[in-house]
């Protein structure tokens, strides 16, 4: 699976984006997860199977939807505690749950 | 409290998403947005340049090394910052395009064509005939590079935005010329674009003329009184910056990225064109022309470390011991999210108080103490560059900035301290009730 993280900047997010590689399974071990500021995310999308948004982003969630829909790619922002504390256990089984029940 | 917090939130929710959903939502502000971010290799480039080129102490203890360098490395200046006006043009045109959804490629190019219409090629300068000085001789066959650096910028994003506004408003009017669907799309492409772009280019040369009947002249002397000047001023203002700091706040409390909605979307465009004439100035080795620039940043990016270093000294509960830790690193680097969402900051009535005013305070204070000390940053930094060196660096080594940086974060220490331990002891009482049941 491919996830994709959307912030601001792409920085507070990569943070996450280690501790979500370091809780990967062994059988996870090839997953893609990368960590992109919002003004890629067109251009990006269309490479990944997930996309997470930062939820200070969390206003533009309608816009991203719009683009992500047709595409049938699950969007979602992150639990605001989950993001602070930076559990990436948490969010890579978030991300895991949006892409079975998509 | 509760319903109080309810109550803020939902009148919050009603006034400021809309609009920070507007803001972002606007094709043009995001154009303008992007096309000024594009420049920043550029800028962090030509900053590089600055610290090598104006080596603090260099010229007292070695004269010719530092000669060399300066002479070595100033081409790099007028190539680079004396272009920013066309990088801008450059990055607010490929982004526009792609919104407008017209090919990006045709974008730059009426957007640039445009620009140089409504350019002179001809300056009146001072020259030197024979070993005589000749003063307001006409030059000709020239482009006077003073409208292709920073005091262009707002007459290229004008440009930018209103030539392919019409460009692509009159390719949506199939106003071109069709191919048979036999000739390949790669040379059919620009027969489509040649009617848009001609009669863009048509309008542009339209204002050029109308123009040289007023006594402005030239478009580009026209946007410089009207609008770059009162805008600078108004960009060069505390004031301005202290209410959108202000405002940010305002918009991190309700979750939302408030850096982005206030400072980059509205400050920085002006701020950047600040900036650059700062830059100006200090290649040449004049006074600068302003103080408050986008280089201010320098300061403004830790102010949040304050609050999360009273959390780790003063946090006795778990809650504040775990956020402490988890946010204290990212903190040096400038991130403050783990802070703000972990603790969370977000919709804490406890700390709103602090939340609101604690960082306007700091920036005010650093904004007196700079034009007191004359520590101005002059140099643009990545924002992730831990705090000391970006003042350091970005003042080319003017050690006041140590001193300003140290005053706002004790500043913002000691007022933040009480508010932490009113927080903690919140959380240590909820813990303890947790653990008794």
């Amino acid at each position: 699976m491919k996830i994709l993280l959307v912030c601001a900047a792409g920085m507070s997010t990569s943070l996450v984006v280690a501790k979500m590689k370091k809780s990967l399974k062994p059988e996870e071990a090839d997953w893609v997860i990368d960590a992109i500021p919002a003004e890629s995310f067109e251009t990006e999308i269309d490479n990944y199977d997930v996309v997470l948004l930062g939820p200070q982003l969390k206003f533009k969630k309608n816009q991203l939807e719009e683009v992500a829909k047709p595409k049938g790619i699950p969007l979602e922002v992150i639990n605001m505690a989950d993001y602070g504390t930076v559990r990436g256990d948490k969010i890579l089984e978030f991300a895991r749950q949006l892409y079975q029940n998509k | 409290m509760q319903k109080f917090m309810e109550k803020l939130e939902k009148f919050l929710n009603k006034y400021l998403m809309p609009l920070s959903d507007m803001v972002n939502r606007s094709q043009i502000i995001t154009a303008i947005k992007e096309g000024m971010i594009s420049t920043l290799p550029i800028l962090l480039l030509s900053s590089a340049i600055f610290i090598f080129a104006f080596f603090p102490y260099m010229s007292q203890f070695a004269p010719a090394v530092d000669a060399w360098l300066k002479n070595t490395l100033r081409p790099l200046i007028p190539a680079t910052l004396g272009m920013l006006a066309i990088f801008v043009i450059f990055g607010t045109a490929n982004s526009y395009s792609r919104l407008r959804k017209i090919d990006s490629l045709f974008g730059i190019v009426v957007a640039f064509t445009s620009f140089m219409m409504i350019t002179p090629f001809s300056t009146t300068t001072e020259v030197v005939v024979n070993g005589q000085k000749v003063q307001n001789a006409l030059v000709t066959g020239v482009i006077p590079t003073a409208n292709l650096g920073a005091t262009g910028i707002f007459t290229a994003l004008i440009v930018t935005i209103l030539s392919i506004k019409i460009y692509s408003f009159i390719q949506n009017k199939n106003l071109v010329i069709k191919m048979p669907e036999s000739v390949p799309p790669a040379v059919a492409a620009p027969f489509l674009s040649t009617i848009p772009i001609a009669i863009t280019i048509l309008v542009f040369l339209a204002v050029r003329l109308l123009m040289e009947l007023t006594p402005f002249g030239t478009v580009q002397n026209a946007i410089y009184v009207i609008l770059t000047k009162p805008l600078l001023g108004l960009g060069g203002s505390i004031w301005l910056v202290l209410f959108l700091i202000f405002i940010q706040q305002i918009f991190w409390f309700l979750g939302i990225h408030g850096t982005s909605v206030t400072l980059i979307a509205i400050w920085k465009p002006v701020a950047t064109v600040l900036m650059a004439a700062n830059l100006d100035a200090y290649n040449a080795g004049q006074p600068l022309p302003y103080i408050l620039t986008w280089a201010f940043m320098a300061y403004m990016v830790h102010c949040k470390l304050s609050p999360i270093a009273a959390l780790v000294v003063f946090g006795k509960s778990e809650q504040a011991k775990t956020i402490g830790k988890v946010a204290l690193v990212p903190a040096l680097f400038n991130i403050h999210e783990p802070f703000i969402f972990g603790l969370p900051v977000v919709l804490n009535a406890t700390l709103l108080i602090p939340w609101l005013f604690i960082e306007p305070l700091q920036i005010g204070i650093a904004y007196l103490l700079m034009v007191w000390t004359e520590a101005i940053p002059v140099l643009p930094m990545p924002f992730t560059l831990p705090l000391f060196f970006q003042g350091v660096l970005s003042t080319n080594f003017n050690f006041w900035s140590i001193a300003i940086t140290a005053v706002m974060f004790i500043v913002g220490f000691v007022l933040w301290v009480p508010f932490i331990k009113i927080l903690d002891k919140q959380m240590l009482a909820a813990e303890q009730e947790n653990t008794t049941k």
